[in-house]
């Protein structure tokens, strides 16, 4: 029953990527005292810590992991946010997506941690798929149980002084959710030589797929073959993670949602449903040219989700100016949402009449022959731009059912 | 008493009890079979006149089958029902559809009621064009009409267009051309402005009727009493022809044409099928060119009761 902990991605040079910078201080400089702290308090619960070394790139970092889990073992990555308003606080737990038990843990840890640091605000326990790329690697990619912390935001002033000040009780309450949470691992995970994990049934398109899925650390796993009746090819295939038990390979269902597969669980029969209906139909989703999926009426509500001061009537004319130019308004608004936070900058909102025919005209101007948003330019330098608005047109296609 | 006698009274006694168990079994068989309204989805356009005027007959409730139609307008939206479980089959897949079926339902998600051969025209798509040399074409914003056309027209530029846009387009030139699975707004082609243009120059499915595979084998009768009145509706369709037509009221709009009513006569199945080799060798073909991911087994599909 051991704890890795990573902190954040250095690289070869021995330079520790500082994240967000507020007021003099560096998330990485605060998660590392926050560490020093938690040393101590994890050795007082009896739970071993290991640490991956901080000049390890994030794939390294994970690599590292891996080679050294053992069953039981538990990860967590702790992370501090940052956003551009200010009053945009807490504490939330990012878990695997479709994985009630790890849901459960996440919630559980965070219920620990805010008992433990009165003030703390928690934002709750969140699947990793609502991330900005839709997927978070450290809740995916690792074979151990594993979590992704966001114990609040530096540039929120009440997060920043907690953090600051705090940093005993955050370390104590923290290494005592740890230990709970590393128990109820043991509690549920298998350990003889051989694990036998809970089989689960697989439907693929409606139809029951003959041979069973596994429930490996409350993740849905799924019979490789079934990657073939879906049509997916080995390199789009390549990065879903995978499991093999004896001589049968198992990959996991929720990395196949990278894949456009629609991924669901059903808890009473322990199910779990792939489908293809929207790209078997409608092909790439994420086109930049033609008409879009949604209505008005469905994009304001949408954006009200994540910004309840969203203006009702900027969706409608942002679904004349695409449709006046022939593209994709959910692209469009995608891009606008991630561009500018959700409204919350570089967007004068008395300018939208001559702001949006711009945006929607420089989509025209693409020149690939069929256009997808891996061909869209950032505002400015980011290589995750173009995943950044494909996760959030994902979402979009979730909250309108499309998926 | 005799002992041959009461053995005979033994056999009668036992011979009545498997009389009455067998009653009891079927009449329980029959009482456990009860799926309730029965929802089919439909298109609405004309090529559901078999199902539109079985409904309009009554002939699924003269059978004992309560048949709720529901109507779709767009193939994802009517395939994710029939994958789903809300609807228990399909009255008229249009071409697009029925390839994305073939493709969602590999290799028994649905049994085929009965199909709809091809278009009047001869070919099972069409290329609605200003000019003999279209460069700029509009294409339905779904993977198989661009696909295909794809094949058809190498280096034409595209521009995924809604169908309801395309006439519109083509008349403002914003385009040159539109290429299409299925029948545009006008419910068929402008024969002046249509390039036949197919990859299937053979018989090949360009619609089909379909129920859950699920459902024909939970509630065989019920499955059995929707077949027959789709038949009835085909029977009526090929016997009466244009009279039927009133039957689109209220279900699609059509203009009442002697060549619409020729096509929709052609609808077959399931019994007896029609010699289904030809299609079969279409499926494979468009899985050689990489339209279909895997080839569909139209024998194993058939539904045969």
């Amino acid at each position: 029953m051991r704890v890795f902990v990573w902190t954040g991605a250095g690289d070869r040079a021995g330079f520790q990527n500082p994240g967000a910078i507020v007021e003099g201080t560096t998330a990485a400089a605060e998660l590392a005292l926050l560490v020093e702290r938690l040393g101590p308090a994890l050795r007082a619960e009896q739970v071993p810590l290991l640490m991956p070394p901080a000049a390890l790139t994030f794939r390294e970092g994970l690599q590292w992991i891996e080679d050294r889990t053992e069953p039981g073992d538990g990860a967590i990555e702790l992370r501090l946010g940052a956003f551009a308003r200010p009053e945009v606080r807490g504490a939330s737990a990012f878990f695997i997506a479709i994985n009630a038990e790890r849901q459960l843990q996440a919630d559980v840890l965070l219920q620990t941690l805010v008992r433990g640091v009165p003030g703390l605000v928690q934002r709750g326990a969140r699947p990793d798929t609502e991330s900005a790329l839709g997927r978070l690697a450290f809740c995916r990619d690792l074979r151990a149980p594993s979590l992704s912390l966001e114990l609040g935001y530096l540039t929120n002033p009440r997060d920043r002084e907690l953090l600051q000040t705090r940093r005993d009780d955050l370390a104590i309450a923290l290494a005592a959710g740890l230990r709970q949470w590393l128990e109820d691992l043991t509690r549920t995970v298998p350990r003889p030589a051989v694990p036998e994990w809970p089989l689960i049934g697989v439907v693929v398109n409606g139809q029951p797929w003959p041979e069973a899925g596994l429930l490996i650390h409350g993740n849905a796993y799924v019979p490789a073959a079934i990657a073939d009746r879906l049509g997916l090819s080995p390199k789009r295939r390549a990065g879903v993670p995978q499991w093999r038990v004896q001589s049968q390979i198992y990959l996991q269902a929720i990395g196949l949602r990278d894949c456009d597969v629609s991924v669901s669980w059903e808890k009473q029969s322990r199910t779990v449903s792939l489908d293809t209906v929207a790209t078997t139909c409608l092909g790439e989703l994420d086109r930049l040219l033609g008409p879009g999926l949604s209505t008005a009426a469905q994009l304001t509500a949408f954006a009200q989700t994540e910004q309840p001061d969203w203006p009702a009537d900027l969706a409608d004319r942002l679904l004349l100016a695409s449709a006046a130019v022939g593209v994709n308004h959910d692209v469009v608004f995608c891009q606008l949402a991630i561009d500018t936070d959700f409204l919350q900058h570089s967007f004068p909102r008395e300018e939208a009449p001559f702001l949006l025919p711009q945006r929607a005209q420089a989509l025209a101007d693409t020149t690939s022959p069929f256009p997808t948003v891996a061909a869209l330019v950032p505002p400015q330098p980011d290589p995750d731009y173009p995943q950044k608005v494909r996760a959030l047109l994902r979402r979009l296609y979730e909250y309108l059912g499309v998926f | 008493m005799s002992t041959a006698g009461f053995y005979r009274r033994q056999v009668l006694r036992a011979g009545a009890g498997f009389a009455l168990a067998a009653i009891a079994g079927r009449s329980w068989q029959l009482a456990d079979e009860n799926p309730g309204p029965i929802p089919i989805g439909y298109w609405p356009s004309a090529s559901g006149l078999p199902f539109f005027w079985a409904l309009q007959q009554g002939e699924f409730a003269r059978l004992g089958a309560t048949v709720v139609p529901v109507p779709f307008r767009s193939t994802q939206a009517a395939a994710a029902a029939l994958v789903h479980g809300r609807v228990m089959g399909l009255a008229n897949t249009p071409a697009a559809a029925t390839l994305a079926l073939l493709t969602l339902g590999h290799p028994d998600l649905f049994r085929i009621v009965a199909v709809l051969p091809r278009r009047p025209n001869m070919v099972l798509d069409g290329l609605v064009a200003t000019t003999q040399t279209p460069t700029r074409l509009g294409v339905a914003p779904e993977r198989f009409p661009w696909q295909v056309g794809q094949r058809l027209f190498p280096k034409a530029r595209w521009v995924p267009l809604a169908i309801a846009d395309a006439l519109p387009a083509l008349q403002r030139g914003q385009i040159d051309g539109f290429y299409s699975l299925d029948p545009l707004a006008t419910g068929d082609f402008q024969p002046a402005t249509t390039l036949g243009r197919t990859l299937l120059p053979g018989e090949w499915v360009g619609g089909m009727a379909l129920l859950r595979r699920d459902f024909c084998d939970r509630y065989p009768t019920a499955a059995q009493r929707v077949v027959t009145g789709f038949q009835e509706g085909i029977a009526a369709v090929q016997r009466e022809g244009l009279r039927t037509l009133t039957a689109l009221t209220g279900y699609a709009r059509s203009a009442p044409d002697l060549r619409l009513t020729v096509w929709l006569s052609r609808w077959q199945g399931p019994d007896p099928w029609p010699a289904i080799a030809p299609w079969q060798a279409s499926g494979e073909r468009l899985h050689r060119l990489g339209i279909l991911p895997h080839v569909p087994d139209l024998y194993r599909l058939l539904y045969r009761g």
